[in-house]
C-alpha cells in the first residue's frame, strides 16, 4: 500500500468523526436537578433513576442529570417509600429543577382504607403533622400523630418561651384535628426534627 | 516498513468505522447517545443563589448612626416613601433599639415592610402571629411588645438556634426568612432551595425580595447578587 492510499484511509477515519461530531452536537444536553422537599415523609437513601426499567443509573439525591432534552420518565424512590413516577419534559439547553416529595409506603397502601390518613402530611407555616398507621384490634387505623413544631418565636435559652410556643400550637394542632373530626384519643407525640 | 503503517492504518480505520457505526445506530434506535448521563452529585452546575445580607453584615449596626438619612432614603424612595413618613418615629425605634442590642436595624425594617407595608404597628413584624391567630401577649403587648422581641428570631438565626438551624448549611438570611413566614418556606422549597427573584406566588407574590429590597435600599454595600446563566424550570411532585 502505498502513500496515497495511507492518506485517503486517514481522511476518512477524520470524515467520520467530523460526521460523528456534529451529530453528537446536533443531539442536544438538558440538565435535571432532582432534589428532596424538606417536607417528604421519607428522607432515607432516595434515589432516581431516569428513563425504561432497564439499564437505569441510580441517582442518590439531591443529584443533576445531563440528558438529551425531551419527555423522560424520572422514578424516584427511598426507604419504605412509595415509587413515584414523573414524566418531565426537559428543554434543549435549559435546567430543570423537580423537587420531589415521598410517601412512606403504608401511607400510600391504606389511604383508602385508613380513616383519615389522607388528611396527612398536613403542614403550614407553624406546625407539620404526619400519621402513623399500625396494626390495632379494628384493623389497620392511625394509632399516632407525629408533630413538628416550627419554633419560630422562642429562644431555645428561655425555656418559658419555648413551652408558650409549644403549647400555643398544639392548641392550634388540636383545633385543627378537631375541625377535621379526627378523633382526639389518637395521641399526638412531638418530633425533635426541625422543619 | 510501508505496510507496515498501513496495516496500522487499516485497524484504525476499522476500528473508527465500528464506533461511529455504533454511535449512529445508538443514536437512531434510543434517540441519545450513550453515557450523557452524567451524574455530577450534590454540587451539580453552578447557579445563583439569588440576593442575600452577608452574614457578618447581622451584627452591623452602622446604619442606626445617621438615623435621618435612613429616614430620608426611605421617604423620598417612590414606593415606601408615603407610608415610612406616617411612621418615621418607630422607624427610629427601630434603630435605636438595633444599635442597643447590636443587631442590623435594616433587617426589622425589611420584615416590618415584609409583613405590614410600614402599617399596623401593633402587629407589624407578625411576631407571634401564628397561622390560627395571634397570641394575648402579642395582642396586649402592641409596638412596645413588637419592638422588644422581634430581634429574637434574628438572634436565633445567628445562633443557629431552635428552628432557625435549618435550611443545613444556609446562610442568616435564609434560616431567617426560611423559618419566620410560610410564605418564604413555599418560596424557596419552589424555586429550588434558593431565592429566585423571578418567582411569583399566585398569593404572596415574592416575599423574600418584598423584604431584601428594603434591606437593600438601606444597606446596599451589605447586599450581595448571585445570578445565574441556566434558564430554569420548576416542578414540585408530591
Amino acid at each position: 500500500m502505498n502513500r496515497r492510499r495511507i492518506i485517503i484511509v486517514v481522511a476518512v477515519v477524520i470524515l467520520l468523526g467530523i460526521i460523528g461530531f456534529i451529530i453528537y452536537s446536533s443531539s442536544g444536553t438538558a440538565s435535571l436537578e432532582i432534589k428532596l422537599d424538606p417536607a417528604s415523609e421519607v428522607t432515607r437513601e432516595v434515589v432516581a433513576t431516569l428513563g425504561k426499567e432497564k439499564d437505569q443509573t441510580v441517582h442518590p439525591l439531591p443529584s443533576t442529570i445531563i440528558t438529551r432534552p425531551g419527555k423522560q420518565n424520572i422514578t424516584v424512590w427511598g426507604l419504605d417509600s412509595e415509587r413515584l413516577v414523573k414524566e418531565v419534559n426537559l428543554k434543549n439547553g435549559e435546567k430543570t429543577i423537580l423537587i420531589v416529595s415521598l410517601r412512606l409506603q403504608s401511607s400510600v397502601d391504606n389511604s383508602q382504607e385508613v380513616p383519615y390518613l389522607s388528611l396527612f402530611p398536613y403542614q403550614n407555616g407553624d406546625y407539620r403533622l404526619r400519621a402513623e398507621v399500625g396494626d390495632t384490634a379494628e384493623g389497620k387505623q392511625i394509632v399516632k400523630i407525629v408533630a413538628t413544631i416550627n419554633y419560630r418565636f422562642s429562644s431555645p435559652d428561655d425555656p418559658a418561651s419555648v413551652k408558650a410556643e409549644h403549647d400555643f400550637i398544639l392548641d392550634a394542632i388540636k383545633t385543627w384535628l378537631r375541625s377535621k373530626k379526627v378523633p382526639d384519643t389518637i395521641p399526638i407525640e412531638e418530633s425533635g426534627e426541625v422543619f | 516498513m510501508r505496510n507496515g503503517n498501513a496495516v496500522i492504518a487499516i485497524i484504525i480505520a476499522i476500528l473508527a468505522l465500528i464506533f461511529f457505526s455504533f454511535a449512529i445506530v445508538y443514536y437512531a434506535v434510543f434517540g441519545q447517545l450513550p453515557k450523557l448521563d452524567k451524574p455530577t452529585g450534590a454540587s451539580g452546575p453552578s447557579y445563583g443563589t439569588g440576593c442575600y445580607l452577608e452574614d457578618k453584615y447581622f451584627t452591623d449596626t452602622s446604619i442606626a448612626d445617621d438615623p435621618e438619612k435612613v429616614i430620608a432614603t426611605l421617604v423620598k424612595n417612590s414606593r415606601y416613601g408615603p407610608r415610612a413618613a406616617r411612621v418615621k418615629s418607630n422607624i427610629l425605634d427601630i434603630l435605636t433599639e438595633g444599635q442597643k442590642r447590636g443587631l442590623n436595624p435594616a433587617v426589622i425594617i425589611g420584615v416590618w415592610w415584609g409583613e405590614q407595608e410600614f402599617g399596623n404597628p401593633d402587629d407589624a413584624f407578625g411576631y407571634e402571629h401564628y397561622s390560627s391567630g395571634r397570641t394575648a401577649a402579642a395582642k396586649a403587648g402592641g409596638w412596645p411588645y413588637q419592638l422588644a422581641n422581634v430581634w429574637r428570631p434574628l438572634e436565633n438565626a445567628i445562633a443557629v438556634k431552635g428552628a432557625y438551624t435549618t435550611p443545613k448549611g444556609a446562610n442568616v438570611i435564609t434560616r431567617l426568612f426560611y423559618h419566620y413566614a410560610e410564605a418564604m418556606t413555599i418560596q424557596y422549597n419552589e424555586s429550588g432551595q434558593r431565592w429566585d427573584r423571578n418567582y411569583k406566588h399566585t398569593n404572596y407574590g415574592n416575599p423574600y425580595y418584598k423584604r431584601l429590597d428594603v434591606i437593600k435600599l438601606l444597606v446596599p454595600d451589605q447586599v450581595t447578587c448571585e445570578t445565574g446563566s441556566a434558564s430554569e424550570a420548576v416542578n414540585t411532585v408530591k
